[in-house]
């Protein structure tokens, strides 16, 4: 695994509001380079914002982000630099997003023939490559419609995938499966981890977050109120609001 | 402005027309409160000064006056029905009118279909052209169509060498192609065009070369009204000797009468006056049905095809420019956005038939002024006003396929690093298209049949063809029924091609996953 502990994405005084809502309140947090870091927290706590600040796909109100040290100038970045950035942070969503009018294959191949410029034979290889990768080696003409919810999952890991992203975002991508296919999931961003890719992971998995995260991050009301290693934040919280969140999600089974 | 006046004009006139032809079909009904029983009588109320429309759409000029003293004296109430000359013969025959008084010249042919009173007027065919115009050689000359006009252009080539023949529905719109220089002469009334000359409301034009002919004009009806015919003549020759004709006829024309030029020429038309005895007398052998629909095929086909042509061209360019004003409502620009909006409203709010003169009658005239010669012409036009019209209603369509679009999709392609532009065309718009497709289809079929309204600037198309054909056999019934099988058939046609391509985008929705 990784030798020395390089800084893949920092964030400092992190801010947005929706109108009056204010979501985001300042957040610090930094991810290391072939780092797993899982965001956890109530609903509404601005996990997804936070996700969704990181790759611009909301702009904040304030606050810095670098990404490998270099600052990342959102308030005057060029369209240009905005794309470059996005497609250095792959995402995955809840619900998939696959393009249905696109089948697996055209789904993974079409940022990197449209955005990177790749040659579509050379594209098509790779994409296929990846395909295998995550199990749907017999699904490369399947449509979205014909995919269950699973297979959709695994076509859009495959898809940020395949723009060969330096950071993994995942926001809740098990938490519309059914329970049987979650595990597959969850097995296939182990095997990611164990290859050295960093990611970022939205969950309310809190079993999987300790087993796959090497740190967590709490967020509450728009803030990150404790972080640490996972078996020190789970086994042994520090904070009043992690404690009785913990004790919440526990009594109650997963759904 | 004095050049733009005479088209608005005509748009005004056009509009009245179609309007009034509605409003008074619309208000037969309603005669029947008068406990005196009406004759109605129809005139085209484009023709200065015998019929035209005052400022409050009344028909007026020396065509209403004789056409309402005439039903007084017969104690019958008046009724004057305004319709387009093209079709009034049509009218005619099928009882929407009991008479035309409408400047209608007496002639065999005619006769062969309709009784005439004698003569209530006589005058002559005068060719009127621009100052300047020395010969025919590569003149366009505006004749009124299915008029005695024509017929005669058609027997007398020789007569004008080289010269192009435009054809137009009215006068009036012969009278606005004279002012947007489209026509260079045309064909008239002697009387009218001495009336246009007084007035300077066809430009600058002259009487050119000798009267063409002499024509009388008399009242026409139905065969099987001979009686009323024979009234009508009493009523006239009545009118003539106590005074009341030759004041509505200096009130109008602005000169005295020469009767005696029209009691001579009654002696000339007199055998023509059908004997009461024959109220029903038969035609002759008439040709078989299927005999009569082969004749009119290849003129219906030949408009049919010009309505494809129309409809495919249209189909096609209004796809991409719909396309386009449909992202740009979507802008997050607000220039881009509003004028996106405002055209879609510009043009959804107003007729198809205001935008085709429009086009014609202005944008075509500018252009071909600018250039110095004629590059858009009628073809041109009706195009222009087709796509015009069609990309507002895909435009607006497309509008809501767009918005249907789920939010993620945009997540999911920013995602990527595509671009807003590169998302809209790689990612939305497909979907978009595919859903609103169905949409789409039903905008093409309503398209097809608004191509009938490219009649109204001279192109001959297939509801144009079936008219035409109305007016050389008087039948209407099987030139329309053929039109309206045509119009089935093409129709029928794209909505098979619309399914199956619809078939085709919808592939990537199979049964499977549909359950869900």
């Amino acid at each position: 695994m990784s030798g020395q502990k390089k800084i893949e994405i920092r964030v400092q005084g992190l801010k947005k509001q929706f109108g009056d809502l204010a979501v985001l309140k300042g957040v610090d947090f930094s991810v290391n380079e072939h780092e797993v870091v899982a965001l956890i927290g109530p609903s509404g706590s601005g996990k997804s914002t936070l996700l969704r600040c990181l790759n611009l796909l909301e702009f904040p109100d304030a606050g810095k982000i670098f990404v490998k040290d270099a600052p990342v100038e959102y308030q005057t970045m060029t369209p240009t630099q905005l794309t470059q950035h996005r497609t250095r942070m792959g995402m995955v969503f809840q619900h998939f997003h696959l393009f249905p009018h696109r089948n697996a294959l055209q789904n993974v191949i079409e940022g990197p023939v449209h955005v990177r410029g790749l040659k579509e034979s050379e594209a098509t290889e790779k994409g296929k490559a990846l395909l295998n990768q995550v199990g749907l080696q017999d699904k490369y003409e399947a449509w979205p419609s014909q995919l269950s919810g699973g297979q959709k999952q695994r076509v859009a890991i495959a898809r940020a995938l395949a723009m060969n992203p330096e950071v993994l975002l995942l926001d809740e991508i098990t938490s519309a499966l059914d329970v049987e296919m979650i595990s597959g999931i969850n097995d296939l961003l182990t095997d990611l981890a164990m290859k050295g890719m960093t990611m970022v992971i939205v969950t309310h998995d809190l079993g999987f977050a300790r087993r796959a995260a090497g740190k967590i991050c709490f967020l509450d009301d728009g803030e990150i109120i404790e972080s640490g290693a996972p078996e020190d934040l789970l086994d042994h919280p520090k904070e009043k609001r992690v404690k009785e969140f913990l004790r919440a999600v526990q009594s109650t089974p997963l759904a | 402005m004095q050049r733009i006046t005479p088209i608005l004009r005509a748009f005004s006139l056009a509009c009245l027309a179609l309007f009034m032809t509605v409003a008074v079909a619309g208000a037969q009904p309603g005669k029947a409160e008068s406990s005196k029983e009406s004759l109605s009588l129809a005139m085209s109320g484009a023709f200065q000064p015998f019929s035209t429309t005052d400022e409050k759409g009344r028909l007026v000029g020396f065509d209403a006056d004789i056409a309402r003293e005439i039903a007084i004296r017969l104690d019958l109430k008046p009724q004057l029905v305004q319709t387009d000359w093209a079709g009034i013969q049509a009218g005619l025959q099928s009882g929407k009118y009991d008479l035309i008084c409408g400047s209608m010249a007496i002639t065999d042919e005619r006769l062969k279909t309709m009784h005439f009173t004698l003569p209530y007027y006589v005058s002559g065919a005068q060719v009127f052209a621009k100052k300047g115009v020395i010969d025919f050689a590569g003149i366009r000359i505006g004749i009124l169509e299915d008029s005695t006009y024509s017929k005669y252009i058609n027997e007398h080539p020789e007569k004008f060498p080289d010269a192009i023949v435009v054809n137009y529905g009215s006068e009036a719109e012969i009278v606005a192609a004279m002012n947007t220089d489209k026509i260079d002469a045309f064909i008239s009334d002697r009387i009218v065009g001495g009336f246009y000359i007084a007035k300077g409301s066809a430009g600058d034009i002259f009487p050119f070369g000798p009267l063409l002919y002499e024509e009388a004009c008399g009242i026409a009806a139905r065969q099987d009204s001979a009686k009323l015919v024979h009234r009508i003549n009493d009523v006239l020759f009545q009118m003539i000797r106590d005074g009341a004709y030759a004041k509505i006829y200096a009130k109008w024309v602005g000169a005295d009468p020469d009767l005696e030029v029209l009691l001579t020429s009654w002696g000339r038309y007199a055998k023509k006056i059908p004997p009461i005895k024959s109220e029903s007398a038969a035609t002759g052998a008439k040709p078989q049905f299927a005999e009569q629909a082969s004749a009119m095929l290849p003129l219906l086909a030949k408009g049919a095809i010009l309505t494809v042509e129309l409809t495919l061209i249209t189909a096609i360019l209004a796809l991409l420019t719909g396309s386009l004003i449909g992202v740009g409502t979507t802008s997050r620009r607000w220039w881009i956005k509003g004028a996106a909006k405002t055209y879609i409203w510009v043009v959804r709010g107003t007729p198809l038939l205001v935008q085709l003169f429009m086009s014609y009658f202005v944008l075509a005239t500018v252009i071909n002024r600018a250039a110095g010669v004629e590059i858009i012409g009628a073809f041109g036009a009706a195009l222009i006003a087709l796509i015009v019209n069609t990309t507002a209603y895909n435009a607006e369509t497309l509008r809501g396929g767009i918005n249907a679009v789920d939010t993620g999709q945009w997540d999911a392609a920013a995602s990527l690093g595509m671009t807003r532009l590169r998302i809209m065309r790689r990612v939305i718009l497909p979907q978009a298209f595919r859903d609103s497709l169905p949409s789409l289809g039903n905008n093409l079929v309503v398209l097809t049949k608004d191509t009938s309204l490219v009649g109204a600037i001279t192109l001959i198309e297939l509801t144009y063809s079936a008219r035409n054909i109305v007016f050389q056999t008087g039948q209407a019934f099987l030139p329309f029924l053929l039109a309206a099988g045509f119009y089935l058939l093409i129709i029928s046609v794209i909505t098979v091609s619309m399914k199956a391509w619809e078939r085709y985008l919808q592939r990537s929705r199979q049964a499977v996953g549909r359950s869900i």
